[in-house]
Formats: C-alpha cells, structure tokens, sequence
C-alpha cells in the first residue's frame, strides 16, 4: 500500500490537510479516453486498465515501458492510482508522468514499488491531454489492472478513533488437520480478504451537499481508491462499498457524520 | 506419497475448453462475408460457413474466485473470477461386480460449478472484439452471450485444477470432466455448470451395441434362401460381411451391394450360431450383430468404449490395459453375439464381471483406467492412525449382503437371440460351494453369474474361485480422511490400514489391504474423503526367482515381488508367509 508524492510536494491552498482522507472514484477519475502501450503480451491488453476489472491486465513485453492514458482533451489531475498490479513483485521502479505538448514531464520521481498493493500518487493539480505510468527497470514485465487519473475527493475532516487501517484489516479462515492421536498434519488458510471501515464525524452539511452524492452514487458500481491519511501512512485501498454510505445529521448544529464499510482483496 | 503442503493456501481453477475454429473469417477457405460487426464467434454454432469449420486448438477459459484471479498463475493468464463454488461426487468402483445395489460400472463422477454472471468485455471469448464496434460490457452477460454462441456445448472438456497459491497450473491436481448441462442464470444471477466423467457415454440412451439396423427384408424368403434383398437402408449401414439377425435366425453374409429395390446380402449361411433356418416375411428387420469371438478383454473393451461408445482413443489408457491384461489375464477370452442393440454400460459391466476385471473413469489422468481383481505386486502404502487418517474420520462397516457361500457360474450360451439372464439358455454351469462357512454363517449366500462371454470350464471356474475366497467372509468396507498432503492416494490404489478400532480378538492392531474404491476432495487442497474396501484376500502376488537368488534375507531385505521358498509349513526363516503358487 503505497502513496507517493510528487518531489517537493507543496499542499495547494484550498486543498485539506493531508492528514484527510482522499479518494479516488469513478466520477472524479478521468473516462472515455483511449489507451496507448508501448508493448503488450499475448493474452494481455493494452486498455485493460481502462476499466476496473482487475483480471484483465496490460503487461509489456519488456522489463521497461509504458502506459499512457490519452484522454483526448486537457483535463485536470491530482492523483493517480494504481491496482491490481505486479509491481512489487517484478521489483520495478515507476515515474508518473504527463505530456506538456513537447516532453514528458515527471509529476514524481521514480519510485520503487515495494509490493503489490494499491498505489497513489499525488501531485499538484496539472492540466494535460496525455498522462502515463513509465516503467523505468525491474526483474520482470509487471502486469497492470487498473490506472486512473483524476481529481481525488479530499475529506473535510480526518478519520477518528476506531478506524482499523485496511492493511490491518485482514480476514482470513484458517483450518487445521490433525490425526487421531492429536499429530499436526496441516493447516490451510482460507478466503483472505481486507475489510474494514471508515466513519467520518462532524462533516459540514455543505460540504456534504457538495461532494457525498457523487462518491454515492460512484460507489453503487465501481470500486475505488482510498488513502486514509496520507502525510502519516503510505497505505492505499482499492475496493467495494459494502453498502450505501448514507450520511446522517449528528444532532449538533448542522454537521452530519458518514460510515463506510468496504471490502478488498489482500495482495499476499 | 507425501506432497508438501505447508504454509497452504488452497486455490481451484477451472478450465473450460471451448472449442474454436482455426479457420480466419473470410480469408480461404471461408466463405463468410459481412460487416465486422456481424462475424462468428468461431463457435459451430455462429459459424456463417459451417462447410469449412475446422475445430482447431480449443480457447482455454480460466475461472476462480476473485483472490486467485488476482494473483499470477503461470500457466493461466486470464483468470475470470467468476466461480462461486464447485462441488464433486466421485467415481465409486463396484469392485468386481459385488455390489448388487450398484452398476457394474459403479457411480459416475460428476462435477458441479456454480458461477456469478456478469457483464464482460468479451476480450478473448471474442476474436474479432476490435471490430464489433459496441462495447461489450454493455451488451448482454458473459454467460448469457457464452451460452448463445457454444449451442453444441456437450460433452467440452472442463478441467479442475486444486492446487496452492504459488503453484503453477501445470503443479496443480487435475480432474478431467464433460460437459453435461448447463442452468441459469437464475434470480440471482448464478449459473450452475454440470459435468460428468467420460463413461457417462456409454449410457444406455447415448450408446448401443451394435447399432440399430435400418433395413427390411424387401420381398418373403425362404429357409434355404442365400442371398436376399433389403429396403430402407444403404450399403454403409452394414459392415462388408458379418453376421445379421431376422425374427429369431441368425445368418452370416459375405458381401453386401446395392441392388435394384436397395441392397442385397449375398453368400448367406443359414441359421448359424444355434438358430435355425426360417422362411421371414417382408418388412422384417434385418439387424447387424455384433461378434465377440475369442478376443482379449482390453480389446473388447476397447471396441465398446471407443467404437460404440465414442470415447476417444486419448481418454482411454490403452497402453495400460495391454500392460494389465498381458500380464494377469493373458489367457482369458471372450466370445459371444451380440443380435440385439444393447446398451454399452450393461456389455461393459458384464465383461468386468465376467473377466474379473474394473474399469473405471480416473479423473486425475483424464483417462478410464483398467485393473484386474488380484494381489498386489508392490509394497502398499501405510496409512496410521498416527500420521495420516484425521480424528474422528475413521468407520468401518460391514457388507453383509455381499457375503458369498455359493457362487453358480453359467456359461456356454446357447441361444443368442433369448435372454442371456436365463438360466435354462446356458448349456454349462460351475457350481463352486464353501459348505463349511455356510454352515458356520448358519445361511447360504449364493450368487449367480450369467457369463455369455464365456465358453471354458476353465475360465468359469477362475471367477467362481476367486469371488468365493474373496467374499468367503462378510467384507468389511472402511470410510476414513486424510489430509491433503496424502492426496496423491486415489481411486484404485491399494493401501494398508493400522488403527486402533481394527483390532485381532488379541486386541492388537491387524494391518489388513484396502483397495480404494472411492476418493474426493471434500475440502480442496485440505481434506480427503477415501472409501475402501477390505482386499486382504486378494493377497500378494510373487514373482519367481532366477535361478541363484541368495536365501530370504528377512523382511526388512527382500523384495516384495520376491518369492522365497519356504519350509514345510509355508513359513519363511522369521515365520512370514512364503510365497505358494496356485
């Protein structure tokens, strides 16, 4: 579970803290684009990572490469995330780049993937047409599922007490043999998947009128990203709703408080 | 017979099979022609020149649950992760015929899976997706499109791979079934898949031996007639000579040709094979027969399984049978005419009977396999209540009803046209008794064998002997599970057994033989649920020595195939059994 932040990353004025939450959904992330690779295997393909299904992949025939999202007009972004991928395990080093008409310019620097988990990048918010994901080197041809660019919803407030972070979040069935006379003869695990969730309290009633419909609605059929607090911790989630996040009036003034539960799959 | 197990996560995959033309749509030799939007799917069924259609390498689709297809698997590179969950019934052996409850075929293995429909790109189960021009996600389900474009799915091979995450697919445990049908997707989207080991082909609505004839005598005959015609049918629909059945006359012909009113049957030998000569009328049915004479059992078995039963060559352990049979029933034969269709399973299960033999679908190799009722030649292996069978899982039962006292063999048919579960159309039987046990069981247990295959005193007194030492005594069947580190154990593998609950009348713990009969995967890559029968008495099959072998060396030394002289008594230098030739 990785954040990675642009070099010299300055916070934008209006932007919230990075001890909040930011997230990456269907309706803040860049669509309708076209894909560009600089390779693909067989039985791999180049637009996979368009969509969010994490079974199709793109994987160049080489340890180095790229994938670029070209979405066809100037559009803005400040994050982009990465899953179901094998980055990790094929040890390979990343830039995140975009196109200012002439170059390729790096929004981070390049950065080694320590493990298959989800990643975010976030950087100032860059207008541009073409953005990618530039494999610098590596043991092997990573597989990438999903990439987005987008705009990331910032929490209005950070998370309180309580919260289980996702990478702790496991839950995993174990099973175990043993003979008739009490011998060990194996164990099994089952079924590991992450879950957890996140409660926000004493959100403003605007801000809630302004930003939770779309995060709603964008829940109902695609995953997202997440990253709880992302100045402390360099963890990321990508997963399901498990349910409507329906917020509701706290009882003081007008804030309202909002609980999500999501569901995603371990990447060990 | 251990496998390394620990640290497991256990994972299945599923591999359907689909069949796919080689051919390019449009480009020599085919024909079709239209928008890219409207090309095949390179299924038979969507396929626009169906006279060009060659079934080329198979797409492989691969299915799990979403943890696994997230993950790498070599050897699998598009994991849809679909499955919801599978569930199997295992082939269960009716070892040699015992069970009257049962097919002498035993039970079928099946499989069943369930998946979660879902829209779907139709990357890979389309390939001309580029130019279709919709997306796919927005059109229909994977299933839904899946089913509409594979109309002629039965019998696709599907594979279940059990294995450990890390593995790669080739590591993994295989079971080979077909496709039987398929349901769905109901309310809730599920789809159910059904799948049935290859034998199920030889079912009685699927194959018949020999085939149905179509032809009617043209014009009356009379009893001395040796040559006539036959309307209704072509020259193919009957071999270039060979035997046929009118009303209850059997004939052999030695040409058959096309003739003025359909075909006409020349060099006729009337009222062969124990029937007699008779005038027919016209209209009557002329039906192929089906001669079995003098043939080896693997051929026989051969012949029904893969010429009337459509099972292919490659599901089929050819070279194994031939091993089994040179080797323990090299002087068995088989002889009978067959003059009606009869369904393969009943000829297939009368052989195993009658030849003492098991055939039976082994899912792991993805082939039938045959094995001779007898002893075994190699050490088998140990299982202990310590080391190997799960707590709990331990049951013995007995089999009472399979107890023998009396075994009567009828043999020599001689009416192949009646019914051959008649006693009185057998011209010999072999009546092999153990009064002394029947008297002490305080009841006879007699059971009969019809053996229209054989025609030898000899051969006949073989079944009658073994089944009788086998079945002298009430046979004990035993349930038991094992962990999935012992999984390589499987159908048909013969094991000893040391538990606590299978005592001597000392209280000590007797080692008896089991055959397994039966094997699943209760929980995958976890659990394994065995049933068993006792095979003690089937005992252990020596090998004579060249001449010079050094004297017994004690049993921890000698070779099991070994067979060392003993002394008076039978016993070797440390009391075992000796080897004794019978």
């Amino acid at each position: 579970m990785t954040v990675i932040f642009q070099a010299s990353y300055v916070l934008p004025g209006p932007d919230m803290p990075l001890t909040h939450a930011r997230i990456g959904h269907s309706l803040n992330w860049r669509a309708g684009g076209t894909a560009v690779a600089s390779t693909t295997a067989m039985d791999y393909y180049a637009d996979a990572p368009l969509n969010t299904l994490t079974y199709e992949k793109w994987k160049p025939t080489t340890t180095a490469g790229s994938w670029e999202y070209n979405h066809g007009s100037a559009v803005s972004c400040d994050y982009c995330c990465i899953a179901a991928h094998t980055l990790g395990t094929s040890v390979t080093s990343i830039k995140v780049q975009y196109h200012n008409g002439s170059t390729w310019v790096d929004l981070c620097a390049t950065t080694a993937i320590p493990d298959n988990s989800p990643i975010m990048a976030i950087f100032a918010p860059v207008t541009a047409t073409r953005w990618r994901v530039n494999l610098i080197s590596g043991t092997a041809a990573p597989e990438l599922g999903v990439v987005k660019f987008g705009l990331a919803l910032q929490m209005e407030r950070p998370l309180f007490g309580g919260h289980t972070p996702m990478v702790l979040a496991r839950n995993t069935v174990m099973k175990m043999n043993e003979s008739e006379s009490g011998e060990y003869l194996g164990r099994s695990k089952w079924r590991t998947y992450l879950e957890t969730q996140f409660e926000w309290k004493n959100l403003s009633d605007t801000w809630i009128r302004t930003n939770w419909p779309n995060f709603q609605r964008a829940v109902e059929t695609e995953p997202f990203f997440i990253a709880w607090r992302p100045i402390t911790y360099s963890e990321v989630a990508f997963g399901r709703a498990m349910g409507s996040a329906n917020p509701g009036n706290s009882g003081t003034r007008n804030l309202m408080d909002v609980t999500l539960e999501m569901r995603g799959l371990s990447h060990d | 017979m251990t496998e390394t197990t620990v640290g497991r996560e256990p994972i299945q995959i599923v591999e359907i099979r689909q069949p796919l033309c080689s051919r390019v749509y449009g480009t020599a030799p085919c024909t079709a022609s239209g928008p890219d939007a409207g090309k095949c799917y390179k299924t038979r069924s969507t396929c626009q020149d169906t006279d060009n259609f060659l079934a080329g390498t198979p797409l492989s689709l691969f299915f799990s649950s979403g943890k696994v297809a997230e993950q790498t698997v070599s050897g699998a590179p598009y994991i849809i992760p679909s499955l919801v969950s599978v569930s199997t019934s295992p082939t269960k052996i009716n070892l040699a015929g015992s069970n009257p409850d049962a097919e002498g075929l035993g039970n079928r293995a099946l499989c069943s899976l369930v998946f979660q429909d879902h829209t779907h790109t139709d990357r890979r189960v389309d390939p001309y997706v580029a130019g279709r021009g919709f997306d796919g996600l927005t059109r229909g389900t994977f299933w839904t499109k899946w089913i509409a474009r594979n109309r002629y799915r039965q019998n696709i091979e599907f594979v279940l791979y059990e294995g450990y995450a890390g593995q790669a697919l080739s590591a993994m445990s295989q079971k080979l079934y077909f496709f039987d049908n398929i349901q769905g997707p109901n309310d809730g989207g599920r789809i159910t898949v059904q799948g049935k080991d290859v034998l199920a082909r030889l079912e009685e609505r699927k194959a018949q031996a020999p085939k149905a004839s179509p032809g009617v005598l043209y014009a009356n005959i009379t009893a001395v007639a040796t040559s006539f015609e036959v309307t209704r049918a072509l020259v193919a629909d009957y071999p270039a000579s060979g035997t046929v059945r009118i009303d209850s006359e059997i004939m052999t012909y030695a040409a058959v040709a096309t003739s003025t009113n359909g075909i006409e049957f020349t060099g006729v030998v009337r009222g062969t094979d124990g029937s007699i000569a008779a005038t027919h009328n016209f209209d009557a049915t002329v039906q192929e027969c089906l001669r079995i004479d003098n043939m080896r059992v693997d051929d026989a078995l051969e012949l029904l399984q893969e010429t009337y039963g459509g099972i292919t060559a490659a599901r089929l352990d050819l070279a194994g049978w031939t091993s089994e049979v040179d080797t323990y029933l090299s002087f068995w034969r088989l002889t009978d005419l067959i003059t009606v269709p009869t369904a393969v399973t009943e000829l297939v299960s009368d052989i195993q009977i009658q030849a003492l033999v098991n055939c039976w679908w082994h899912e792991k190799l993805g082939k039938v396999q045959l094995k001779a009722v007898r002893g075994v030649d190699e050490e088998p292996p140990l299982l202990t209540a310590e080391s190997h069978i799960i707590s709990g899982s331990f049951a013995l039962t007995e089999k009472t009803q399979e107890r023998l006292s009396q075994v009567w063999v009828y043999y020599n048919r001689r009416d192949k046209v009646s019914s051959k579960t008649d006693a009185a159309n057998y011209s010999s039987a072999f009546v092999l008794a153990n009064p002394v046990e029947e008297e002490l069981y305080d009841e006879p247990s007699i059971r009969k064998i019809y053996a229209n295959f054989l025609t030898s005193e000899a051969l006949a007194g073989t079944v009658a002997s073994k089944l009788l030492i086998r079945y002298v005594h009430t046979p004990s069947q035993v349930q038991f599970k094992l962990d999935a580190k012992d999984r390589s154990i499987w159908v048909g593998d013969t094991v000893k057994i040391s538990h606590p609950n299978d005592v001597d009348e000392f209280g000590a713990r007797r080692i008896r033989q089991w055959s397994i009969i039966s094997a699943e995967e209760v929980e995958h890559g976890e659990t394994v649920e065995y049933i068993a029968e006792d095979t003690t008495l089937y005992g252990k099959i020596y090998y004579i020595m060249v001449s010079g072998s050094a004297d017994y060396p004690g049993a921890d030394l000698a070779s099991f195939k070994s067979g060392y002289i003993g002394d008076s008594a039978g016993l070797l230098s440390d009391g075992a059994n000796a080897a004794r030739i019978s």
